[in-house]
């Protein structure tokens, strides 16, 4: 029989092991980040990895070049992780130097005074090589809390073939809103598809009418004014002629119901074409584009952060600049078709010649949209919060004033609160 | 006498053996469990954001609660979903006894039950959200059978997003409740069903009289861990819904994540899930009494 006193031994060492290589896989200290002379700058971005590896590459090692006392640790997240990680990295004091954010996230980041003021450690130069009304949308009383980086401006994607197919013609595409639900609707009845894919989101239909969503301090909601009700009740008409689909359409839906030709149109970015340019190439063969016939256009834009419990702000943010420099975006769109946020980028010829692509087309439509381009950032747990309620009173055809009432009247005790 | 103290170092010695096999396991659940479960007691009356500064709030977050329309529409839907216990009981006892016979190929068909239990959640989600959406293969099975007249968006609509989202969890769940029904019934004595048939008993009275009281262990425990996983349920309306349209199939859980996540209150979340604590030790002493009286 195996001895007790073994068995107590043998099981000892196992425990001491196991609880030795949990200490291994702790973070390192912000201590840690500076190795010797060295200052290592952190740097997160949102599903950029492996795809632009070579442009990250290239970028990360002329600004290292050019700081020779810095190295830069580049990590990628996917969107629904990064604002957890983001979150448990601060708690912990190990926050990354510079970190990719969309407007919503900056908003709610910069509500709790986890960002640095930009407008402390940035040129006046940078602060006004971007667009006024990118970079403005995440001020918040005169604090600027991030800088803008790359942006998509969405157009209407069209698959010609289906509209050939059902006998609609395919010179005429629609210039306002109302022609192109009209459009949309017709194209329904007629080839039995959906004619439009286009989310319900409160900030690309209020946005695109450019009706306000929030007053400018945020404190209330705006959406059930009369102006914004009548646009929805527009809006509303498109599911009860199922010409846009009742789902939940992320861009992952999107790009599904049109790589297998379920939706004739989809209103998307200018990346949206990276999602069926390889997975489905006859339909990539038969798309074009033309710029939304909305009165504006509503903006994403990512930013580059640097939170506030960051020990190394001052390198951080001249990394972001060099990130956001206009040159750096140029090259950026060219590799991954996304608009710049800077002034003189649009400029470049390469945002108004054609070489008949696609890609050409996309660009040269969303630089037209460039010029009634908006952004509105919404905190994200309040744009999630509506979007559910409003995708309710929409899919199941309630009443829009009632509905929108109740949202507000939830959501205005939740900003007092 | 010597047998007597030799006895009893043994004894020692194999209770010492126990707890350092036992330590490392120990170690992982206070560190990840108890301690998070008592720090968040105090925590549920401060108002803290982990990015700001934290200050106590007494029963403020409490009082919040309670006139809180999302949480108590989402309290309603979490125990909405202690529908589904009776009904994911009942089909893993029914497939047990079935799959309890001698006969050709019972391996493969236990092991196929048991599949959607050990794929991923959020993989099964995905695949269920493209079958059940409105242009999806169960649309276009009920259209083509003339059992629908038009598409149904069954995650989009109000009426239906929430069932839906209960036969996922159901179809899910199955095979773990087989499992343990089944080893339960390996060990019900052939006697007891031999003689009931020689008694001219039937199926369904050898069913009900015999092997459910002989599995009371196991179906008491079985109701105990489902009302909990159905009252805490996360998964499917986080991958599938969350928790729309609406507040449909907004869960407490769910709620509760967003409120820690999204909103940063962590606070407000820690006070939230003390509540559903509670909700839940409350149903499950009323499972445990109920057995307990039969």
């Amino acid at each position: 029989m195996f001895n007790i006193k073994k068995k107590i031994a043998v099981s000892a060492i196992t425990m001491g092991l196991v609880i030795g290589t949990m200490g291994c896989s702790a973070a390192p200290s912000t201590a840690q980040k500076t190795d010797g002379d060295k200052e290592t700058i952190e740097f997160w971005t949102i599903s950029l990895q492996p795809t632009f590896n070579d442009y990250f590459g290239k970028l990360i090692a002329d600004f290292e070049s050019a700081n020779p006392n810095v190295t830069i640790d580049w990590k990628d997240y996917p969107k629904d992780t990064i604002q957890d990680k983001l979150l448990t990295s601060i708690a912990s004091d190990n926050a990354p130097d510079v970190v990719n954010l969309n407007a919503d996230m900056t908003l709610t980041l910069g509500d709790k005074s986890a960002l640095a003021n930009a407008e402390e450690y940035i040129s006046d130069e940078t602060k006004n090589s971007f667009f006024d009304g990118i970079y403005g949308a995440t001020k918040v009383e005169d604090k600027a809390l991030a800088l803008p980086w790359y942006t998509t401006i969405p157009i209407i994607y069209i698959n010609e073939s289906l509209l050939k197919d059902a006998g609609i013609p395919t010179d005429n595409y629609p210039t306002t809103a109302a022609e192109y639900y009209d459009w949309a609707i017709d194209v329904t009845k007629k080839s039995n598809l959906y004619g439009m894919a286009m989310e319900a989101n409160i900030r690309e239909i209020l946005g695109s009418a450019g009706v306000p969503v929030f007053n400018e301090d945020y404190t209330e909601l705006l959406i059930n004014k009369p102006e914004a009700v009548e646009v929805i009740k527009e809006f509303q008409k498109l599911y009860v002629d199922n010409a846009n689909p009742k789902e939940n359409l992320d861009q992952e839906t999107r790009a599904q119901l049109y790589n297998s030709k379920q939706v004739v149109s989809v209103y998307s970015g200018t990346t949206f074409v990276n999602k069926f340019k390889t997975t489905a190439p006859d339909v990539y063969q038969n798309t074009t584009v033309i710029p939304v016939p909305f009165d504006h256009s509503v903006t994403t834009t990512m930013y580059l952060g640097v939170p506030d419990k960051s020990k190394h702000k001052e390198m951080a943010f001249k990394f972001a600049e060099f990130v956001s420099n206009p040159d750096n975006q140029l090259e950026f769109s060219k590799t991954a078709n996304t608009i710049p946020s800077t002034k003189k980028t649009i400029e470049d010829p390469y945002f108004k010649e054609s070489d008949g692509s696609l890609e050409s087309q996309i660009k040269i439509a969303a630089a037209t949209g460039l010029e009634k381009s908006k952004e509105i950032p919404v905190p994200q747990h309040i744009l999630e919060k509506v979007n559910r309620d409003l995708q309710d009173i929409l899919f199941n055809d309630k009443d829009v004033q009632e509905g929108l009432d109740k949202i507000v009247e939830e959501v205005n005790k939740q900003l007092k609160d | 006498m010597e047998k007597m103290k030799n006895k009893k170092k043994h004894v020692k010695s194999e209770t010492a053996y126990a707890w350092v096999t036992m330590l490392p396991g120990l170690l992982i659940l206070a560190v990840f469990v108890f301690w998070p479960l008592i720090y968040s007691i105090p925590l549920a009356f401060t108002d803290y954001s982990v990015v700001g500064d934290m200050h106590f709030v007494g029963m403020k977050n409490f009082r919040k609660a309670f006139s809180d329309s999302d949480f108590i529409a989402a309290l309603k839907n979490s125990i909405q979903y202690v529908i589904i216990v009776p009904i994911i009981q009942l089909i893993s006892l029914a497939f047990a006894v079935a799959l309890n016979q001698k006969m050709r190929g019972v391996k493969v068909f236990r092991t196929l039950f048991y599949f959607p239990v050990i794929t991923s959640t959020v993989a099964v989600s995905i695949v269920w959200s493209w079958l059940l959406s409105s242009g999806g293969l169960i649309n276009k099975i009920l259209l083509g059978t003339n059992i629908l007249s038009e598409k149904i968006s069954w995650l989009s609509n109000d009426q239906t997003a929430l069932w839906v989202l209960m036969f996922i969890t159901t179809w899910k769940g199955v095979g773990y409740y087989m499992v343990i029904y089944l080893a339960g019934l390996q060990s019900v004595p052939g006697e007891l069903t031999e003689a009931a048939r020689i008694d001219r008993a039937s199926s369904i009275q050898i069913f009900f009289k015999i092997l459910i009281p002989m599995l009371k262990p196991q179906v008491v425990m079985c109701s105990l861990m489902s009302v909990m996983s159905a009252i805490k349920v996360f998964d499917e309306p986080f991958v599938l819904t969350k928790g729309g349209p609406g507040n449909s199939t907004l869960t407490a859980s769910l709620y509760i994540y967003q409120k820690g996540f999204q909103n940063f209150d962590f606070g407000y979340a820690a006070a939230l899930s003390l509540i559903l604590s509670v909700i839940i030790l409350f149903f499950s002493l009323f499972v445990n009494l109920y057995n307990r009286k039969k």
